[in-house]
């Protein structure tokens, strides 16, 4: 058996998504009943590192790193305090893991911050470096590391942002990161201003791809000598909200979910140049909340989280061609009242969603990429980024 | 064909002077320095710059002098400033008998509405200060005793915003038109809410004819704890006693309070009255003022020297003595204001604080400590204390301004300069131990211990603005009060820019 590109798999197994929903032809859709009790599933062993954000009277802001073997789930070491750790993203090629800290304020200054991890040989995390974000950059909740590992985007939603960083050779990030502010705005209250929020990069480098909520618009986003620049974008419907994105494997699609006016749009990417296409399609989805979405590392399935006000949750899985650039739904799997989904994470053979009550794993058909019944396999509030590396 | 103002890049070789503050710890590296300098020269180019830098998604920071206390305009890594020091103009407009462009240096303000019209702001003695920062921030001056702040006599601003979408708006504000950004813009401070462009007064008091100068000295070396309390305690005791006695809001003093440099510094004072009437012919309020201090005997020396010399009011050179027994002088207002230098090219660290009341003992004795400390480097620390109240302290000025102090009688600025870079962390942490230790006495309230906040206090001034501020939550009621000033500020930000494109350190929170 040949070893897959751990390039790839990291990428992939790193990609922690944005938001969407259930689909306008619901009625097609086969559903299941969330399983009564939670199994383990079994899976190929990895390390997660999840990040927990304070609920109630839940432990404080941490990451918690988890050995995950044949189904079970067992910490490695004690959990790390680190603040509001909205997102989390492992280095393509490095044992380093980035955490963003989603505050309002770092140094009694008004922006966010990322911290960088060493991660050791069994998985446990040691502070490497933390760097400021530009100032006015708060609240930041989405990162990006280029496949190359050379640099890390990240959005800040209350600061109307982006924020490049370049990424040293030892995985450590240079200071005074390159802004990006951002203005614009929608007919929806959430949308006075601009409003980023998933942000991925292209497999060849060639670019990254950020969704603006608030000003509704994708960006194609180019770095050259340090400096982000805009070099394409395509305007949603005033009022769509634009919130999270995946990006195909081949490099030529890129689906977008929309937040305001759930709806999944699917555009093409230019190639070579990587700039937005012509939509392929764009269907509506049937959710009050949608939320993040992925596509498997075979590229024929995208799952996207449906979030309903009563805090159910399902996730629905919908056939995408290469080819077409087309969505067909397949099927929706009801999870459960597990609170808002903040991230997800695709390992080899299962779906792990970070929740409001835990970790939520859904195990995929190995042929059809269809999802099974779900179980928390980590029941500890406050969920909110998760990430994935292999071993 | 739209104005474009002149932009200066990194390789340009006008770069490496444009993108440093007067203060020489901006900044603070290279890769902090903003990426370019749009020098603007007009109302119009500036529109077009500030629109070029949004739209290419980079900050822009904006500056007139160039004489920010802190980090606010030139650290900007990668972003630009908006410079306009070149849209320095000082004339009339349709409606409005008197505009001065936020380039115009105090100077240059000075210099024409004096010769033009025999008018004056109550500004600053600096007359190398941009007026688009101080008079943004407030503006006190030697007159403010007299005419209250410069900001309580505009009656309009022009102002650039971005909107939602990223458009640049050029905005006429008054009492009338955008009442509330208007207000914004009397005394918050720069870099809150856009680009001024101009401001307007319909009216300005007029310039004094003369005004009648001394300067005191005590050497350090004839005081101990008693005699250097019972100096300041006459001292704030005058200013706060003297607050509403309109014959006394002619006479304005500086006091500096350097190191003992083990007896070989001194305490000096720097006096300047004029009448109310503009002339210096009545001089009992300041012989009244110097005499109060007889017990310790001063050293009176003239001040002066022309003007244009360089040296600002703090920095003239006493001339020499005569028979009068204060050493008083009389000169032309305009000779006596307008050359003041202003430094820069050195490192430093400046904090403010307003008082309401006199020194307390616990205060006079803090002060007396570090002054004396036998480790402190004599050189580049002193501590300013400005005599304010009068015209400053009308209270209907709260409504109509975003300046909140208006009960205080003195204004205290600790600066600190120094010209080696590797002293900048003992520099600062000696300030701020300096500094921390005066407000952490009995007098301070526990909930704001190390803050000059409470019953006696009112606070800093935003103008002088400290980032070291920022780790007490209760920092904008310091500069801005405790009533409601702050979330109104911060309405108006969100109104006005719904991105906040223009931030710095310490701007009013989005």
């Amino acid at each position: 058996m040949s070893r897959p590109d751990l390039r790839w798999n990291r990428r992939t197994f790193i990609a922690a998504a944005g938001l969407t929903a259930a689909d306008s032809m619901m009625t097609r859709l086969r559903t299941a009943e969330p399983s009564p009790k939670l199994a383990a599933h079994r899976s190929a062993p990895f390390i997660a590192y999840v990040g927990f954000a304070p609920q109630g009277d839940s432990a404080s802001d941490r990451i918690e790193s988890y050995r995950v073997d044949d189904g079970s789930w067992t910490n490695i070491g004690g959990p790390i305090k680190h603040q509001a750790p909205r997102a989390l993203a492992l280095h393509p090629e490095l044992p380093v893991l980035y955490a963003l800290h989603s505050n309002a304020r770092y140094r009694h200054l008004p922006r966010g911050s990322v911290s960088a991890y060493s991660v050791d040989a069994s998985g446990s995390l040691a502070l490497a470096g933390r760097e400021p974000l530009s100032l006015s950059a708060t609240y930041p909740e989405h990162l990006a590391i280029s496949p190359d590992g050379g640099a890390m985007l990240v959005s800040s939603a209350a600061g109307g942002s982006y924020n490049l960083f370049s990424v040293a050779a030892g995985g450590a990030l240079s200071p005074a990161p390159y802004p990006l502010k951002q203005t614009g705005s929608g007919p929806h209250p959430l949308q006075a201003r601009a409003h980023p929020h998933a942000v991925l990069f292209h497999p060849s480098c060639v670019a990254a791809y950020a969704a603006d909520l608030g000003a509704d618009r994708i960006l194609q986003l180019t770095h050259t000598n340090g400096a982000l620049t805009i070099a394409s974008r395509v305007s949603f419907a005033p009022g769509s909200g634009p919130a999270h994105i995946a990006i195909h494997p081949s490099g030529n699609l890129i689906v977008v979910s929309s937040q305001l006016r759930p709806a999944l749009t699917v555009l093409a990417l230019i190639r070579q140049s990587g700039k937005l296409g012509t939509p392929t399609q764009q269907m509506a989805v049937d959710a009050d909340t949608p939320g993040p979405i992925a596509v498997n590392r075979t590229g024929d399935r995208l799952y996207a989280i449906a979030g309903r006000r009563s805090g159910e949750i399902s996730v629905s899985t919908y056939a995408l061609s290469a080819a077409t650039g087309r969505l067909r739904a397949m099927s929706r799997m009801h999870v459960g009242e597990i609170g808002a989904v903040a991230h997800i994470a695709l390992a080899e053979d299962q779906l792990l969603l970070a929740s409001a009550k835990g970790i939520a794993s859904l195990p995929i058909d190995r042929r059809s990429g269809l999802l099974d019944k779900a179980s928390l396999v980590v029941r500890r509030p406050g969920a909110v980024s998760i990430a994935l590396r292999t071993l | 064909m739209p104005a474009t103002p002149v932009t200066v890049e990194s390789q340009d070789p006008r770069y490496d002077a444009l993108k440093r503050g007067r203060n020489a710890r901006f900044p603070s590296s290279d890769s902090e320095a903003a990426s370019r300098i749009l020098l603007c020269s007009n109302a119009a180019e500036t529109a077009e710059g500030l629109q070029r830098v949004v739209t290419a998604g980079l900050r822009p920071t904006v500056r007139s002098g160039n004489h920010c206390y802190e980090d606010f305009v030139v650290n900007n890594p990668h972003g630009a400033i908006i410079d306009l020091s070149l849209h320095n103009s000082v004339d009339s407009a349709s409606g409005h008998p008197i505009r001065i462009a936020p380039g115009a240096t105090l100077g240059e303000v000075y210099t024409a509405l004096y010769k033009r019209s025999l008018l004056t702001i109550p500004a600053g003695t600096c007359a190398t200060v941009g007026s688009g920062g101080h008079i943004s921030g407030g503006g006190y001056g030697l007159l403010s005793r007299l005419y209250g702040l410069t900001c309580d006599w505009i009656t309009g601003v022009d102002i650039l915003t971005v909107d939602a979408n990223g458009k640049v708006i050029e905005r006429q504000t008054d009492k009338l038109h955008n009442p509330d950004l208007f207000r914004a813009c009397r005394g918050a401070g720069g870099g809150n809410f856009g680009v001024i462009t101009n401001f307007y007064f319909d009216k300005l008091p007029p310039a004094p004819r003369e005004v009648a100068e001394t300067s005191m000295s005590i050497p350090w070396s004839s005081l101990d704890e008693a005699k250097f309390t019972k100096f300041l305690t006459i001292y704030g005791d005058y200013w706060e006693g003297r607050a509403k006695d309109p014959d006394t809001w002619g006479l304005f003093t500086i006091l500096d309070i350097s190191p003992s440099n083990g007896g070989a510094g001194r305490l000096g004072m720097s006096i300047q009255f004029c009448n109310p009437d503009g002339t210096a012919s009545d001089l009992s309020v300041l012989r009244e003022f110097c005499n109060k201090f007889a017990d310790l005997h001063p050293v009176f020396a003239q001040r002066g020297g022309g003007g244009g010399g360089g040296g600002g009011f703090r920095r003239d050179a006493a001339l020499g003595t005569s028979t009068d027994p204060n050493q008083i002088t009389r000169r032309a207002w305009i000779d006596a204001t307008v050359g003041g230098g202003g430094g820069g090219g050195q490192r430093a660290k400046y904090k403010s604080a307003y008082m309401k009341q006199s020194f307390t003992s616990a205060e006079c004795s803090a002060i007396f400590r570090f002054m004396n400390s036998p480790d402190l480097d004599p050189t580049g620390v002193t501590l300013a204390i400005d005599s304010y109240g009068g015209a400053t302290n009308n209270p209907d000025r709260i409504l109509d301004t975003s300046m909140a102090q208006r009960s205080s009688v003195m204004k205290l600025q600790y600066l600190g300069s120094w010209r080696d870079e590797k002293q900048d962390a003992s520099r600062i942490k000696f300030m701020d131990d300096f500094y921390t230790a005066i407000y952490s006495g009995p007098q301070v309230p526990d909930q704001y211990k190390g803050t000059p906040f409470g019953p006696r206090y009112e606070g800093c001034y935003m103008n002088y603005p400290d980032v070291a501020m920022l780790r007490y939550s209760h920092w904008p009621q310091l500069f801005y009060g405790p009533g409601d000033l702050y979330p109104f500020l911060q309405r108006v930000k969100k109104q006005y820019d719904p991105n906040n494109i223009f931030h710095s350190s310490m701007s009013v929170r989005a």
